[in-house]
């Protein structure tokens, strides 16, 4: 099989507490994963292992056929593109513009495609500390795509969004899917407006997975088992 | 302009360019109070070194070091944490240094010597080390732009695209240290850090872009110590006092100005 992401029995330990615990689980190259779950699950620690953040106890992952826990990072960053939970707002005033957040990604073509791609040439030049949350998210997304990632990797980007600039967000987030056919794995707990494109749904519970499942069966039963 | 002066507009102009270099780090960081355990361990460092016969300023450098070390990589990349382990350990630094003052002989006068600082001890020794640092943070600066910009930037997200944030970071740091260690001597530990914050922020409304910012941080820590310094010497005024009200009514007046919108 095609596997893009592969963890095997992986466990991971934050300040000694155990956060994930025992986690199985395999996505194809090109499919497109819903993460659901209660606050403090263990979603963000479950993207932030798939990228080598965390310190892997026990387990393998693989992720775009590198080894993860076999701390094989380097060549990772180049396929991954993240978006993370919330980006520290220590800067009340930044001087970093949209445009110079993108080339964090990349430069020339590869930006400039990421862009038009994005629909965000009119705020290029704007500070990106006065952009709105949608806004943001855009650039932050430019930003990652202008990498050609395989696989993208986006925590909760609705949180600072109101719902039309979510569905906007998300329609985007579909259609660069479409174009491209990358892996993504989205975490959301608005399980109510899962992305078309969205055919597997997994629930976390207190570090495990507690639900792996289709679209149309996780859709069937929802309300009982996220709340 | 007699010698004196000159040497001493020169000092303090570096003086000035570094801490605005510094002060751009630390306010982007987010993390003022690394800046305040900085300027305190060096004096520390410094204080105790003299009574041990060591070179003061390289003894600043290297206890302006342990804040950093002690601040851990900060795995977490949470600015409220380094702030609340830094003044603990900006107390510790505090109680270091006072407890040389007090007990080293000679220990008081040299404690307020660094406490207060003078540009008018300064000699073109301690220039030449002003100008070295601020030339090799600058051209640190240069080759590791995009590396520190990211970091600057967001943390988590520098890692993800490939950059060492834990070493940049702790490089930034070290930068900061060393700003902090070539300049108590001549701004002293209690106004260093109103050297080093308020260029950044009254350079912070008009700049576009990370260059821009420290260009303009730099020139305006450059600019204002010069003209506090050539004030306090036309009205027999003390030179770091000075320099400090300088640079805040460059603030002052920089608020009269439209920023550069967004
Ligand atoms: N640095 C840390 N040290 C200890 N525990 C942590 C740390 N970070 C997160 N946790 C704990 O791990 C659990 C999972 O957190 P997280 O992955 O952020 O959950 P989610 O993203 O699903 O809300 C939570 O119980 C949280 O308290
Ligand atoms: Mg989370």
């Amino acid at each position: 099989m095609d596997e893009c992401i592969d963890c095997a029995h992986v466990n991971v330990k934050l300040n000694k507490t155990p956060v994930l615990k025992d986690i199985n689980l395999k996505i194809s190259r090109g499919e497109f994963v819903c993460v659901a779950g209660r606050s403090g699950s263990g979603k963000t620690t479950l993207l932030r292992t798939l990228l080598g953040f965390n310190k892997i106890d026990s387990g393998t992952v693989k992720v775009a056929g590198c080894d993860v826990s076999g701390g094989e990072t380097a060549a990772l960053r180049k396929r991954t593109g993240y978006l993370p939970q919330s980006i520290e707002g220590n800067y009340s005033i930044s001087p970093f513009t949209a445009r110079d957040v993108i080339n964090m990604g990349a430069k020339g073509e590869k930006a400039r495609l990421a862009v038009e791609e994005l629909k965000i040439g009119d705020i290029l030049s704007r500070r990106f500390s006065t952009l709105s949350g949608g806004e943001k998210q855009k650039v932050l997304l430019a930003m990652a795509l202008s990498r050609r990632p395989g696989v993208i990797l986006l925590d909760e980007p609705n949180l600072n969004l109101d719902m039309v600039s979510y569905a906007d967000f998300i329609s985007l987030v579909e259609t660069t899917h479409k174009a491209h056919g990358q892996t993504i794995v989205l975490v959301t707990h608005l399980t109510d407006r899962l992305p078309e494109a969205c055919k597997r749904v997994i629930v976390m519970g207190s570090g495990a997975i507690t639900r792996d499942c289709g679209r149309d069966e996780f859709m069937k039963t929802a309300g009982a088992t996220v709340g | 302009m007699d010698n004196q002066l000159l040497k001493s507009v020169i000092a303090m102009s570096l003086s000035g360019a570094g801490c605005g270099l510094a002060g751009v780090f630390i306010y982007m960081m987010g993390i003022p109070f690394i800046g305040v355990a900085i300027a305190h361990a060096s004096m520390a460092g410094a204080i105790w070194a003299q009574a041990l016969g060591l070179d003061p300023k390289i003894a600043a450098f290297i206890a302006s070091l342990f804040p950093t070390a002690m601040s851990g990589n900060n795995a977490g990349r949470q600015s409220a944490s380094v702030n609340i382990n830094m003044s603990v350990i900006f107390s510790l630094f505090t109680g270091i240094a006072f407890m040389g003052a007090g007990i080293l002989p000679g220990g008081a006068l040299r404690a307020s010597g660094y406490l207060w600082g003078s540009v008018l001890l300064a000699d073109y020794h301690d220039v030449a080390v002003l100008a070295g640092v601020f030339i090799i943070i600058s051209a640190a600066v240069i080759i590791f732009y995009e590396q520190i910009s990211a970091v600057l930037f967001n943390r988590e997200i520098a890692a993800s695209t490939g950059v060492n944030d834990s070493l940049v970071y702790r490089g930034i740091l070290v930068m900061c240290g060393a700003v902090a260690a070539v300049n108590l001597s001549v701004i002293g530990g209690l106004m260093l850090y109103s050297l080093v914050i308020i260029p950044p922020v009254a350079a912070a409304r008009f700049s576009r872009g990370l260059k821009n910012f420290l260009l303009m941080s730099a020139f305006a820590g450059a600019i204002s110590a010069a003209a506090g310094t050539i004030i306090a010497f036309g009205f027999n005024l003390p030179v770091s006092a000075t320099v400090v009200l300088s640079n805040c009514a460059f603030f002052g007046i920089s608020l009269l100005f439209p920023g550069a919108g967004d």
